[in-house]
């Protein structure tokens, strides 16, 4: 029985920032045509967007992509199995828990917001504050030990090639809008594009019935609840890295805080979902 | 008043909460001007200058100017007219004081005899579940329908609280009028049995006023409910007698100016006084009461006292406890939250800035399980001691959207457990508890409503009756002071200072918030008096007896209960005299919340949707047929309201046709009505005009100069600066190209459907901009106004698929919602960087 | 660098948004739906582009079969579908009825939304203006 699967394509995110932090989709650099989908489209090493890639951002669209095609944008492939039963059912846990993410946002903010920079830590607080304020002491202190020789210069290449990634990421995230592709049992059911002014365009595969038809909608809400957790992920770490370089007095640190901002939210969200899941667990 | 103390109270404002976090305070420090700010975010005078003038510098962008004046005026307005209508009930009990709450010919309201008793169940209460807690709490229910007779009654099913109802609308639907409690037409005595989701602390809050309401919520436990019924018989047929003594807990945390204060000004005085029998203008003792010197400070009121006095030591434990303490917070969703919110703080934590370690605060799970506490009756003074609400009850509703702080709204774990153990009730507070509730703005110790609560309590009378005629009373009072000193301060805004008008409404919102978690009958089972004793007495609990029905339930069905029968007159009294002809209002929980605005439930949708129309025959050109159809009736204003639902979290309500000539909030009768009510809680326009908050943040540069002093330069990074700033104009650029081409297209919204052969060849035309044929099966276009122009292929061989139409339709729905959330979100994330990359101050 | 830019982005959106917001409360009065039949069913369109139907030659082939129009005190116009025998086309009245009360019921979702949008609008736009 295949499994399902959730595939993100276009955005890119290289190994340096994880997974998915909503927990949904697997993360694709692959260009290929979406409903092509083959092994090759798992992201290998040479696929993952590299420093030198980002720095070519803004041609972007004429580079690395084959002759003649056209940048794709982000696709979100949504592969059900044959059991409508079960597609439904992974649909509905995946709409819930990028819904629940969303709350998490909430809780990751504040406890950004509560960060204090400086206070010792009891054993009640997370791993996740501590592992980022020791970036913000290793960055707050860089600013001023001069004398850290190579291991600094090393440090700071590290931090601004991460920063970078994440920023085209991000870039990508609000350049392009939604192209939904559902297939269940391996046959396609339909392609929905929706662009910036919400319009959508829906093209059904002949023949469709109105069992996947749903399948598809609930796809395509799916897809959107991803881009509004996206889309507030990144609102939460511009904001947090924000007030976090002011409490931590990192001049200009904002950027520089990104990735840490980044993995923080990220941490949360995990942590979060594990206290979810153990509640939830039988016995 | 000591000079020191003085100091306190005339500075800034200090919430009980703490952060279990961070171990600061929930809620921080707030001076009384800042507090004052933020209450005067409801309409004042002085602040729709502000608004209009702010406006105004928009006014070339937004040009509603002219609007925003005549929303100004009808704001005030209306406001004027409902605080009076909702303010109504509170002046009433606040200007008629009378020896007891109920109608005067009921008798002694603290015999359930006399003035009935009543359970009420949530009507989305799962059937099987009521019926286990019926069942479980039958023990009680057959005391008190023995006591109160035909003033019993059980309100479920048809007469059950039914989900969004306010106390108003509930009383209306089951026959019960409003002013002094009439125990023919619903009892005195009221216990909510649900949870705070199933029957809100709003409703409890407002029930409360009028009659006295208790609140039993232990979830899916039905051996506590069990337990608890058998508590209350236990202690009420004689099984259980307690020695009389009180006793007070009062940590008086290092640095920290709350505890200071409740210890110095609430505790200490309290304790004083209790421990004079009859001093001058204060009801006097019946008995003598063993009123054991405050566990106050260092070295006493530490967590492990107060566990002993909370069953760990039975010597120690009290019948009376009375707390006052920080109570813990959580952030909002964290694991502990729903267990330890309104755990109390002990000496043990060192003061502000210091972590709170497990061991620092009491929490429910901290309670002996072996302890006895039946017929304890406890009063914690702390915040979320009783119980905390899903939303901010603190923020102004005018001008900022309530913060979640909870998952749901909850009720206090260690008050549960203290039930759960054997305790009859616990008095504590909901959401946050304000230092300045026992403190007047001249410095003085305002405590009289805990002295009176105490006092009544110690004489027997139900916990319901205690809290009536002291927490209930102050609400009213301060509540209606309240709402003529806004009323004067629209006229003379130098009517009240900061500092007074934030004191007004902190006691005004604390007295409101206090809950009882019990039986608002059950009462202390003191011994008998005795000659004081020479040493402290053992206490020693009498075991319960098996469990045996204290009385037998009357089976005699030919009695005809209250919901079956006509009450018959009590005592020769034939009607209510002297029962002012108050219309039905809703009181505010507090008049400068716009909970009354939520309180207005939203008419289910398309109510106004046309009936069946009669056919009417199109001709074959173009020209259209008039047919009128008969329709809702909506208020001639009602398009310059939609404006204000865009521009304005208020509106000139005028009420629906009907209405008495007091209007009520009733649920709108229009869906767009209802939607203008819905946008209350949304505060548009409104929000841009909030007055200006303090900065979070000072601006500070992208890339300041500073930066190419940074080690980064110092290192020979130069290329990798300048690609880090390229990103981020790419980034920022892309954001505004995707900005503008949203609102640019938004004036119409096109929903398309179409249907190919080979969806794979689809996606591969699209990828290389290619052209391909594929059938159109609808398009809806959806104007910005809502106009919709629908386009479905005639009837050919296939028709129209009524399948496909369906699925179409849903699509139209979720892309107009859809579309206007991304704007919504995108203008944030838009507005966060912006933040960002502000250069200089 | 990308400030001014973001800025001037900011302005234009909420600028755009409230004087859509305008118009929108100020058309709020009446909703109309409409629907169409088109006599061809398969249409060529580049995929993912544009369908003009202001075409002349795409506008001669729509034909108008149902309208709907509620005044804002609910006084309703209907023009029903009939078929070439004058009788009630139910395919198509029950398909515009449908809409109709979509139409109805998003519409009061849109005005909570669009308020949702306008204040996230103009909150950005106060902090543009400082």
């Amino acid at each position: 029985m295949a499994a399902s699967r959730f595939i993100l394509t276009g955005l890119g995110l290289s190994p340096l920032e994880g997974e998915d932090p909503l927990g949904i989709w697997e993360l694709s650099a692959s260009r290929t045509t979406a409903f092509a989908a083959t092994a090759e489209d798992v992201a290998t090493a040479e696929d993952v967007a590299t420093a030198e890639d980002v720095a070519t951002v803004e041609d972007a669209a004429t580079t690395a992509l084959p002759p003649g095609a056209t940048e794709q944008g982000l696709i979100w492939r949504i592969e059900l199995p044959a059991s409508r039963r079960e597609a439904r059912s992974e649909l509905e846990t995946r709409l819930t828990a990028a819904k629940v993410r969303q709350a998490y946002l909430e809780t990751a903010e504040k406890r950004l917001s509560d960060l204090h920079v400086g206070s010792a830590y009891s054993a009640q607080t997370d791993s996740a504050e501590s592992a980022l304020l020791a970036e913000v002491m290793a960055l707050r202190g860089s600013a001023v030990a001069y004398d850290a020789g190579d291991t600094g210069a090393v440090s700071f290449l590290h931090l601004y090639e991460q920063c970078e990634a994440l920023v085209a990421r991000f870039r990508r995230l609000v350049q392009y809008y939604a192209r939904v592709e559902t297939s269940v049992g391996g046959q396609p059911v339909a392609l929905t594009i929706i662009d910036w002014s919400g319009d959508y365009e829906v093209t059904w595969q002949d023949g469709v019935g109105p069992a996947d038809m749903a399948l598809h909608l609930d796809a395509i809400r799916l897809v959107l609840a991803s881009r509004q957790a996206w889309l507030r992920l990144v609102s939460v770490v511009a904001s947090g890295a924000l007030s976090l370089s002011i409490k931590a007095s990192v001049p200009g640190g904002q950027f520089l805080l990104f990735p840490a901002v980044y993995r923080f939210v990220r941490d949360v969200l995990a942590g979060l979902e594990q206290v979810q899941a153990s509640q939830e667990a039988p016995g | 008043m000591p000079d020191d103390l003085r100091a306190h109270i005339e500075g800034d404002l200090v919430f009980n909460g703490i952060n279990a976090i961070t171990g600061e305070y929930g809620q921080p420090p707030l001076s009384s001007e800042k507090l004052a700010r933020l209450i005067r975010g409801v309409p004042l005078p002085r602040d729709y200058r502000d608004l209009v003038e702010r406006q105004k510098r928009l006014a070339d962008l937004v040009q509603v100017e002219d609007r925003l004046q005549r929303v100004t005026d009808a704001q005030s307005d209306l406001q004027a007219k409902l605080d009076e209508v909702r303010l109504s009930e509170l002046r009433f009990k606040a200007q008629n004081p009378t020896p007891w709450p109920t109608i005067p010919g009921a008798g002694d309201p603290a015999d359930v005899a006399n003035v009935g008793w009543g359970a009420i169940f949530p009507a989305e209460m799962h059937p099987n579940v009521q019926e286990e807690i019926k069942e479980a709490l039958q023990p009680l229910f057959d005391l008190r329908r023995a006591q109160a007779g035909d003033l019993f009654h059980i309100y479920e099913g048809g007469s059950a609280y039914r989900s969004g109802e306010r106390k108003g609308q509930f009383l209306e639907r089951l026959g019960v009028g409003p002013g002094l409690a009439d125990p023919r037409e619903m009892p005195f005595y009221l216990l909510l049995v649900g949870t705070p989701e199933e029957i809100p602390y709003s409703f409890q809050y407002q029930l409360d006023v009028m009659r006295a309401v208790g609140r039993l919520d232990f979830g899916s436990d039905i051996e506590a409910y069990q337990n608890y019924a058998w508590s209350i018989v236990a202690a009420e047929s004689g099984d259980i007698v307690l020695q009389r003594q009180a006793a007070f807990f009062a940590p008086t945390n290092r640095g920290d100016k709350a505890t200071q204060l409740s210890a110095q000004v609430l505790v200490q005085p309290l304790y004083e006084n209790l421990s004079v029998a009859a001093p001058e203008f204060d009801i006097a003792l019946d008995h003598d009461w063993d009123v054991v010197p405050p566990f106050m400070g260092e070295g006493q009121a530490t967590h492990d006292q107060l566990q002993r006095l909370l069953g760990g030591d039975s010597a120690q434990t009290p019948a009376l406890l009375f707390t006052a303490s920080h109570g813990i917070e959580f952030p909002a969703n964290h694991p502990a939250q729903l267990r330890q919110q309104g755990a109390l703080l002990c000496q043990d934590w060192p003061g502000p800035g210091a972590d709170v370690l497990r061991n620092h605060y009491f929490a429910a799970e901290d309670v002996d399980t072996s302890a006895d506490l039946t017929g304890m009756i406890a009063f914690f003074f702390a915040c979320y001691g009783a119980g905390t609400p899903q939303l901010d009850q603190f923020a102004s509703q005018a001008f900022k959207v309530r913060e979640k702080i909870a998952p749901r709204s909850f009720t206090a774990a260690l008050p549960q457990q203290l039930l759960k153990q054997g305790a009859l009730a616990v008095v504590g507070h909901v959401e946050r508890a304000w230092g300045y509730s026992f403190i007047s703005p001249q410095g003085r110790g305002e405590n009289q409503a805990f002295i009176t609560a105490m006092r009544t309590l110690m004489n027997g009378a139900p916990i319901g009756i205690a809290t009536d005629c002291s927490f209930d009373m102050r609400y009213a009072e301060l509540s209606s002071d309240l709402s003529a000193d806004l009323e004067e301060l629209k006229w003379n805004p130098s009517h009240l200072s900061d500092y007074e008008l934030a004191y007004r409404w902190t006691a005004n919102n604390d007295a409101r918030s206090y809950v009882v978690i019990g039986d608002p009958a059950a009462r202390l089972p003191i011994a008998e008096p005795a000659p004081a004793p020479d040493v402290q007495p053992d206490l020693g609990v009498i075991a319960v007896p098996e469990p045996e029905p204290a009385v037998q339930p009357v089976e005699d069905d030919s009695v005809p209960w209250a919901e079956d029968a006509p009450a018959p007159p009590l005592l020769g009294f034939e009607g209510p005299p002297g029962v002012p002809p108050v219309p039905e209002v809703e009181p505010a929980e507090s008049i400068l919340e716009a909970e009354v605005w939520q309180e207005v439930s939203v008419t289910p949708v398309v109510k106004a949707a046309a009936p069946e129309p009669e056919p009417v025959a199109l001709p074959v050109e173009d020209e259209l047929v008039d047919t009128t159809m008969a329709g809702i009736s909506v208020e001639d204003d009602s398009v310059s309201r939609v404006e204000d639902a865009l521009t304005s979290p208020l509106l000139s309500f005028e009420g629906s046709p009907g209405v008495p000539p007091v209007p009520e909030v009733e649920p709108a009768e229009s869906i767009l009505e209802a939607e203008v009510w819905q946008e209350v809680s949304v505060t548009p326009a409104v929000k841009a005009a909030a007055p200006v908050p303090e900065p979070v943040f000072q601006p500070v540069p992208v890339l300041p100069a500073a930066l190419s002093d940074h080690a980064a330069i110092g290192y020979g990074l130069e290329d990798q600066f300048e690609k880090l700033k390229a990103s981020l104009k790419s980034f920022t650029d892309q954001l505004a190209t995707s900005l503008g081409d949203a609102a640019e297209d938004i004036v119409t919204l096109d929903v398309r459907t179409y249907s190919a052969s080979d969806i794979a060849a689809v996606a591969e035309a699209l990828d290389s901009r290619q052209a391909i044929r594929a059938t159109l099966r609808a398009l809806t276009r959806v104007a910005f106004d809502g106009d919709l122009q629908v386009y479905v292929p005639e009837k050919i061989d296939r028709g129209v698929d009524p399948e496909l139409w369906s699925i179409h339709k849903a699509m139209v729905e979720e892309a107009q919602v859809s579309r206007a959330n991304f704007l919504a979100t995108m203008a944030e994330l838009a507005a966060r960087l912006l933040d960002s990359l502000r250069i200089g101050p | 660098m990308g400030e001014s830019d973001l800025r001037l982005a900011i302005e234009k959106f909420a600028k755009d948004l409230a004087g859509k917001a305008e118009s929108f409360v100020e058309d709020i009065s009446t909703l109309e739906v409409r629907t169409f039949t088109t006599p061809s069913a398969e249409i060529t369109t580049l995929a993912g582009g544009e369908l003009d139907l202001s075409d002349p030659t795409l506008a001669r082939q729509l034909q108008l079969r149902a309208y709907t129009k509620i005044d804002f005190d609910c006084d309703t116009t209907i023009c029903l579908p009939v078929d070439a025998n004058d009788q009630v086309d139910r395919s198509v009245w029950d398909m515009h009825q449908t809409m109709v009360m979509q139409a109805l019921k998003t519409r009061e979702t849109m005005l909570k939304s669009m308020g949702s949008a306008l204040t996230s609008a103009l909150d950005a736009l106060q902090r543009v203006a400082g």
